[in-house]
């Protein structure tokens, strides 16, 4: 069985604590290490290589979408999941375009992360509830990585 | 007489007829002797023709007073005068002719002077031409002016004998007719003169009276238009009349004819006389009239006029009681002709000091030099009134804000005569208003502020926190199940989805209060996001265009604009009843931007718009929000028509 390192991305503490605590009760999830803006992340991401990473979108300094960009650029074999509050198209294909893999509501992500992560681990996209309606429009049907080539204009939508 | 004088000189027919009456009374004759007998007979024979040469004598002589008789009265009733006069000009014979056309009898004329019955300014050429005739120089007419006669024509002859001069005086009935023609000619040219003069006259007066002010009412200009058809009317009859008569006297020829063209002119004249009197009577009636009307008219303006010069003075009186408006008029260059107490005390010119001089002292140097003043009087002068609010400069230099307004001042008749300017001083309003957008803008920026701080709250805080809260949940979910009991797994269930509800309650709260992409991304996510929630809420078809090059601009105008949108899709939802809205987010390279939001619901009745205010609508916050930052605001919006808003804005900051 194939271990799945994850770093967390997120600036609230309470919330990777709780990530953590809900990931590694998956045998084969294995958090290897936490951080708390978009910088920090990156170079978390740079030191520690994980197979995925549970970005936040909104955090002081630099967000979770620059951040992704940034990660899928230097080290694109690292898959993105993006962990948020808002549920918007608009965020959601930032997001994909930055070269996320997955998009998460963070309300959902007691009954979701689990699938996520498995699912982008695969090579998938993955939309969860509440998201899944705009972003679905745009990404019909998962394809391989990387998702950014070939997005559609967003000011066409 | 020739035929009488034959048998006397016919002396042998004579004695053969007297011999044949002898022989009738021979057996009477007393026997003699032959020589007596042959010599009785002889005698016999003379008595016989002396007795019928006395009959012949007899016969003749009556013959020859028949005849004398005959050419007597041709002498004395000769269509002629005739008058004998010798050297000395003495008048020997006049026949009755003669002294019919010299106007005397000729028993006072025998044995006068005929000198004396010429004009004494004609007496000298009359000598001359008498003296002519006695020098045998021939027969010649001569126009001779006489006292009573008037001018006659005459020819003299000398007489055989050389000692006297028979004259011929020549009535000339056709001379008094054609005088008599030329007069009634000189009558009718005369008359028609005079309508002519009559009516050009009256006409003239009544065009001056009445045509010079354009105020001539409608009844006397017909009054005026009737007069003058009577004129033409009666110039033209006249005409014809001088016509006739002018054809009638160029046929002169005979006397008959002279006599039918007399009367024809007499009649002409009379008929011209006629038309021309009641050409005049016309006019005069007309003009009477008129004049009545004119007084009429100028009693009424007169009272009119009294009522203005009253309305004037109350008018001034207010004029001059305004302080806070500076109310003056100017003439058509634009000079002062006007000055009130207000005006005064608004820009600090005394009304001597300022009265003729030219409004643009009242600009600014730069609206001057753009020539600003004039403009406003071409725009008052043409569209009826110009209205503006600008900066003013006083008497000091020192400036202020100003509302004015200029009008431009019509005569009855319409022409420009000068423009009224009323200003006021806004200076106050308009720092009171700036300052209101300022608190107004402050406002919103601390109603955006607060927002922003609320949903960041609800985003780091509650959302956080919801988001633990179900983590936590999901954990107890697994690990106390099998101890809690088959009681708490409901609960359990119903606790993670609540949580979950008011996790997206708090999701759907931040993007009301304050949507993240507007700061995060700019005005177009923004809008898009919010459209997306919009149609899933609404039903509502709604598309966004937005070039992906749009700008970002300054917070406050994004948001202004982003609460515009919301504003006019709330808008859509309640009144317009449409199945597809339109939002338009456009650029240039100004860079200025325009957004517009059409829906194709059943518009708004007109007196919606333009916006009033508490419309209901939101009208009026709309524009404001618009406003505020700089933009313009405009509504296209007819019933049945559907809705457009549109707002012009520079992208700049």
């Amino acid at each position: 069985m194939r271990v799945i390192s994850i770093l967390l991305v997120d600036d609230h503490a309470m919330i990777r604590k709780l990530l953590r605590r809900h990931l590694e009760l998956q045998s084969d999830f294995i958090v290897v290490g936490e951080a708390g803006n978009g910088r920090e992340g990156i170079a978390k991401a740079e030191d520690l290589r994980p197979d995925v990473i549970l970005m936040d979108v909104s955090m002081p300094g630099m967000d979770g979408i620059e951040a992704t960009r940034i990660i899928c650029e230097r080290l694109p074999q690292i898959k993105v999941l993006i962990l948020t509050l808002y549920a918007s198209s608009e965020n959601c294909i930032r997001a994909m375009q930055s070269g996320a893999s997955g998009y998460v509501l963070k309300d959902s992500v007691d009954e979701e992360i689990e699938t996520a992560v498995r699912a982008i681990m695969k090579g998938s996209h993955y939309f969860g509830m509440g998201a899944t309606d705009a972003a679905g429009r745009l990404f019909p049907a998962p394809s391989g990585r990387p998702p950014c080539p070939g997005l559609p204009d967003i000011s066409e939508c | 007489m020739a035929e009488k004088k034959v048998p006397q000189t016919d002396g042998a027919k004579l004695r053969r007829i007297a011999e044949e009456r002898l022989r009738g009374n021979i057996e009477n004759e007393p026997r003699l002797p032959y020589e007596q007998q042959r010599l009785f007979h002889e005698l016999q024979v003379h008595q016989i023709e002396l007795e019928m040469q006395n009959d012949e004598l007899h016969q003749s002589r009556a013959d020859l007073e028949t005849v004398l008789g005959k050419y007597t009265d041709l002498y004395e009733f000769a269509s002629v005068g005739y008058v004998t006069l010798d050297r000395k000009g003495i008048i020997h014979t006049i026949n009755l002719t003669g002294a019919s056309l010299l106007g005397a009898d000729r028993f006072h004329l025998n044995r006068s002077r005929f000198e004396r019955l010429v004009v004494e300014t004609a007496r000298p050429g009359f000598a001359a031409y008498l003296e002519g005739v006695f020098s045998n120089q021939g027969a010649k007419t001569y126009e001779l002016e006489l006292l009573k006669a008037g001018v006659l024509s005459i020819e003299a002859v000398l007489t055989d004998s050389g000692r006297e001069c028979r004259i011929a005086l020549l009535d000339s009935s056709e001379r008094k007719e054609a005088e008599a023609l030329r007069r009634v000619a000189e009558a009718a040219t005369g008359a028609l003169l005079k309508v002519e003069v009559a009516a050009a006259e009256a006409l003239l007066k009544i065009e001056e009276t009445l045509l010079a002010p354009q105020n001539v009412n409608a009844e006397i200009k017909i009054a005026l238009l009737k007069l003058e058809k009577s004129a033409k009317v009666a110039r033209l009859k006249v005409k014809t009349a001088a016509e006739v008569a002018a054809a009638c006297f160029g046929a002169n020829e005979t006397t008959e004819a002279t006599q039918n063209l007399a009367k024809a002119a007499e009649a002409a004249r009379l008929k011209l006389e006629k038309v021309a009197e009641v050409a005049q009577q016309k006019v005069l009636t007309a003009a009477q009239v008129a004049f009545r009307k004119l007084t009429i008219l100028e009693s009424e303006r007169a009272r009119v006029k009294s009522v203005l010069l009253e309305s004037e003075e109350r008018f001034r009186l207010l004029v001059d009681g305004v302080k806070d408006y500076a109310i003056f008029m100017l003439d058509v260059d634009g000079c002062v002709i006007s000055w009130n107490e207000g005006a005064k005390r608004l820009k600090g010119w005394d009304e001597q000091e300022i009265l003729g001089r030219h409004f643009s002292l009242f600009y600014t140097e730069d609206a001057v030099a753009a020539g600003h003043p004039g403009q406003e009087l071409e725009i008052a002068a043409s569209v009826g009134r110009h209205e503006e609010e600008g900066w003013r400069v006083c008497k000091d230099g020192s400036r202020f804000m100003a509302t004015v307004l200029i009008t431009p001042i019509r005569n009855e008749f319409g022409s420009l005569k000068g423009f009224s300017k009323i200003t006021r001083d806004i200076t106050e309003r308009k720092q009171a208003e700036e300052t209101l957008k300022r608190y107004a803008q402050l406002l919103i920026e601390q109603e955006e502020n607060l927002r922003k701080s609320i949903a960041r709250e609800l985003h780091d805080d509650v959302g956080q926190e919801l988001t633990a809260l179900g983590l936590n949940l999901a954990y107890i979910d697994k690990f106390l199940l099998a101890e809690a009991g088959i009681d708490l797994r409901p609960t359990l269930k119903d606790s993670r989805m609540l949580a979950k509800d008011i996790n997206r309650t708090v999701r759907n709260l931040m993007n009301a209060l304050r949507p993240c992409q507007l700061d995060e991304y700019g005005l177009a996510p923004a809008i898009r996001t919010y459209v997306e929630q919009y149609a899933q809420r609404t039903g509502l078809a709604v598309t966004v265009h937005a070039p992906s090059d749009f700008p970002r601009m300054c917070p406050q105008k994004e948001i202004a604009l982003f609460r515009v949108t919301q504003e006019a899709l709330n808008n859509v939802v309640k009144h317009a009843a449409a199945t597809t809205v339109a939002i338009i987010l456009a650029s240039n390279d100004v860079p200025s931007i325009r957004l517009s939001i059409t829906d194709d619901g059943k518009g708004l009745a007109p007196w919606v718009s333009p916006p009033p205010t508490g419309s209901g609508h939101g009208l009026t916050t709309m524009r404001e929000r618009a406003e505020l930052v700089g933009g313009k605001f405009r509504l296209d919006t007819a019933p049945g028509k559907g809705t457009s808003i549109v707002i012009d804005l520079s992208a700049g900051q």
